[in-house]
């Protein structure tokens, strides 16, 4: 299968600490790529500049065969590619039917004409969009939290709202930033299948994570990131074995 | 007795437009912006010598409000990147800025003398002058309200929302933020516009130095009373600081212990004592952050 | 004596009114975070309770001193029964608390003392020629007050413990709650000092030009633009940046109106934030 998203030659730099490093990195269509490395790795860092928030010092990135680097962050999202936070950011003061609501693309009510038009056509179009959002909040388990403020969420349940926000779009490619942080294990499961779930309906996935029974259950491809450059790439099962890998971990505790 | 309850009134309808206008940057997009007057005072100037001109009202309110927000725009675009206490530093300034070019440019704006003779040029069959300008105005108002509260309620006040609660959120799901906050600010200035061409057509003489900081104080308090983002609040909140602004100028024949200059100060003291009130409570301790 | 030198000297003056206001406006960004807009009113405040006191017999140079502790004492009262209450709200609140502030004490000027034009009792006298430039005693004694009390506040920030207290909570408020430092205490003496850096550039305004109520407002602009200018936060800058803004609106005469200074400082003001739209030079920690 094709590469969906295709790294080459990244470099980032702030002030004093390179934080990409030469990064070269592929995702293949249709999988689920686990990235993984130490804290400090520059795993945050090489999401924000895929997904255009942070501009790159040199390098490529294309996706779909397209280079998107250098990209504002809304642009490189409508191509289809969509993030998460590791710390979610829900809209507090909105509902949670609300945080969805406000994702679709091209909605007519998002223009100001809308305003001044009869209201008809932006009633048909929030209907259709409220049907939409409840059927992804099916999808996560949040059914029953949809009418309530986003702020009285618990921890894991935010975290299932940001990734209810990335499938809302139906993106290409989704990139999760350690969707199963500070959660639960029972949670984990739940989060576990609802990934599972959503690549099963043809979404690609790149995850950042720690927990490793997740990286070796769900991924088929890990790609391990030290100082912002990929030392090893691999099976889980390959990526286990590798001593690089090991001393680089090991590194990073003595660190 | 009446008469001044009319021009109370219309001093109330003319801050409407102000305050709705700072409700849809500040309040609903977040964009807070201490120089509304600056988009108030280029309406009314704006107004002022095109109705000298010969230009019928209404065609000079639609000539403010694409004057004014065309302003509002291209602020909006310089300032894309600042954060709250700088745009709050640089709105306050660039009122100032305005006020001063009015101060300045004789040929333009009658430089501190102002502009004189502003026609009033409408009249409703049956009633005077005031109270027609005041039944005008406020249907005007309405339909500005009308405008406000849909913008608030459709989608795409939805997203101006977002933007407030958190821009990078918005900018994550594909939607390109400063598009919206242009809008919001020029949507913002081009409702100042209005009120400010109203105001000039009013009072038929304005000068520099009736825009000043205070006016964007003003509609800053009515926003902040009733709300922020919320319409009908914001009329509210006018209505209440035209009140104390305005109303209180009856007490005049009351209180003969202090003299004009004197209450004048006092209202504005109670209106600077009154905003730095509701601030504590709203954002005191036991209160949202 | 050439135009140049008259140039020089007003620049000079200018500098030395804006740079005690702009330092007090840095110092409260720096450590509170947040630009006060109540600042030039207090500046008003000070320069009337100046004049005050000289109604009193009280010599003008002792006036300011204690116009600047009471202006001081009242902007920590303020300070202490309204601003506290809302440190943990972030910048928006005690913005608009400040600009509540400025209404109230303006009018309070006015509801006073009038909206009628007040002069200090000062003794006209010959401007003396140093060096070629035409100074007269009154600026050089202002220009040197400044620059004493300048040089006494960098030095405090700078050897003290509450000096080093203040720029420990500037640059880490965090850290310096868990050395033992009370931020409250830095707090209230940062507020105090700028109340009184305020009063002493009032009177100072008030020396150059002539008591209204509108004194402080006229310098708003270039006092946040000085601010800015010298990377909020900084004693040192601000006092630098004073002095570049003051030449560079002396020599802009020459080319503009004179009414034009204001908005050439807003025109510097809003260059600089185009150009960093997060500051110049930096925004955390507090420098000498």
């Amino acid at each position: 299968m094709s590469n969906l998203l295709e790294i080459a030659g990244l470099n980032k730099r702030f002030g004093g600490l390179q934080a990409v490093d030469r990064c070269e990195l592929s995702v293949r269509e249709g999988s689920i790529t686990g990235l993984i490395g130490p804290n400090g790795a520059g795993k945050t860092t090489l999401f924000s500049i895929i997904s255009g928030f942070t501009k790159p010092d040199s390098g490529q990135i294309r996706f779909g065969g397209r280079r998107i680097e250098g990209r504002g962050a809304y642009e490189v999202a409508r191509r289809g590619l969509r993030r998460t936070f590791q710390i979610p950011r829900e809209l507090k003061e909105m509902s949670v039917l609300e945080n969805l609501m406000l994702v679709p693309e091209g909605q007519f009510g998002d223009r100001l004409l809308s305003v001044l038009l009869p209201g008809a056509r932006v009633r048909q179009e929030e209907q259709v969009n409220e049907a939409a959002a409840r059927e992804v909040l099916e999808t996560v388990g949040l059914a029953e939290k949809a009418d309530i403020a986003a702020a009285r969420l618990s921890g894991g349940q935010k975290k299932l709202l940001e990734l209810a926000r990335c499938l809302m779009s139906r993106p290409r490619l989704m990139l999760l930033d350690e969707p199963t942080a500070g959660v639960n294990p029972t949670l984990i499961r739940h989060l576990m299948k609802v990934m599972q779930k959503v690549h099963a309906s043809g979404i690609t996935l790149l995850i950042i994570e720690h927990n490793m029974n997740v990286i070796m259950e769900l991924c088929e491809r890990v790609v391990v990131l030290d100082r912002g450059h990929v030392i090893a790439a691999g099976t889980p099962a390959e990526i286990q074995q590798n001593k690089q890998v090991l001393d680089a971990y090991l590194g990073g505790v003595d660190a | 007795m009446t008469a001044y309850l009319v021009a109370i009134l219309i001093f109330a309808v003319i801050y409407g437009f102000v305050a709705l206008g700072l409700n849809i940057q500040w309040g609903l997009t977040g964009l807070i912006n201490l120089g509304q007057v600056a988009f108030f005072a280029v309406g009314a100037y704006c107004a002022a010598l095109t109705t000298q001109a010969g230009l019928p009202l209404l065609p000079a309110l639609v000539l403010a409000a694409l004057v004014s927000g065309s302003l509002g725009g291209a602020v909006a675009l310089f300032t894309p990147r600042l954060r709250e206490d700088y745009l709050a530093i640089v709105t306050l300034g660039f009122s100032e800025f305005v006020r001063l070019i009015f101060l300045n440019e004789k040929w333009l704006a009658g430089g501190p003398d102002g502009i004189a003779g502003i026609p009033r040029p409408v009249t409703i069959p049956g009633l005077d002058s005031e109270t027609s300008f005041l039944v005008i105005a406020a249907v005007l108002l309405a339909v500005a309200f009308w405008f406000s509260q849909r913008l608030a309620h459709f989608p795409i006040g939805r997203t101006l929302r977002a933007i407030r609660e958190d821009e990078t959120v918005v900018a994550s799901i594909g939607k390109p933020t400063l598009t919206y906050k242009t809008l919001a600010f020029v949507l913002g200035a081009a409702l100042a516009g209005i009120g400010g061409a109203l105001f000039a057509s009013y009072l038929t003489y304005i000068s520099p130095d009736m825009f000043g900081p205070n006016v964007s104080i003003y509609v800053l308090a009515a926003v902040l009373l009733g709300r922020q983002g919320s319409t009908l609040g914001t009329l509210a909140g006018t209505a209440v600081v035209a009140v104390l602004l305005e109303g209180t100028r009856l007490l005049k024949d009351y209180i003969t212990v202090v003299d004009g200059v004197q209450l004048a100060a006092l209202r504005l003291m109670a209106l600077g004592l009154a905003l730095m009130i509701i601030v504590a409570v709203r954002y005191g301790p036991g209160r949202r952050a | 004596m050439d135009e140049l030198q008259i140039y020089l000297v007003s620049a000079l003056v200018s500098a030395a009114i804006w740079t005690l206001p702009a330092a007090a406006i840095s110092l409260i960004y720096g450590v509170l975070r947040y630009p006060n807009f109540a600042i030039p009113e207090f500046m008003t405040l000070g320069a009337y309770l100046a004049l005050l006191l000289c109604g009193f017999s009280v010599p003008l140079w002792l006036s300011a001193l204690l116009a600047a502790v009471l202006t001081g004492l009242i902007a920590l009262a303020v300070d202490q029964t309204i601003f506290r209450f809302v440190r943990a709200a972030g910048t928006l609140p005690p913005v608009l608390l400040s600009l509540g502030l400025m209404l109230f004490l303006q009018n309070g000027v006015r509801f006073i003392w009038g909206n009628d034009v007040h002069q200090y009792p000062i003794e006209l006298a010959r401007p003396f020629v140093f060096a070629g430039f035409i100074v007269t005693p009154t600026q050089a004694a202002m220009i040197g007050a400044v620059a004493v009390i300048l040089v006494f506040g960098i030095a405090a920030l700078r050897w003290t413990s509450f000096g080093r207290a203040v720029r420990a909570t500037s640059t880490n408020p965090e850290l310096a709650v868990v050395t033992g430092i009370r931020p409250e205490v830095v707090y209230g003496g940062i507020i105090f000092a700028s109340g009184f850096l305020a009063a002493i550039g009032g009177v100072a305004l008030a020396t150059e030009t002539s008591l209204t109520p509108l004194l402080g407002w006229r310098v708003l602009i270039p006092l946040f633009a000085v601010a800015i200018l010298g990377g909020l936060g900084s004693a040192t800058g601000a006092a630098l940046a004073a002095l570049l803004l003051a030449t560079v609106s002396e020599f802009s005469l020459l080319l503009l109106p004179v009414t034009y200074k204001t908005a050439l400082a807003f025109l510097v003001l809003a260059l600089v934030l185009l150009v960093r739209p997060t500051g110049l030079i930096r925004t955390g920690g507090i420098e000498r």
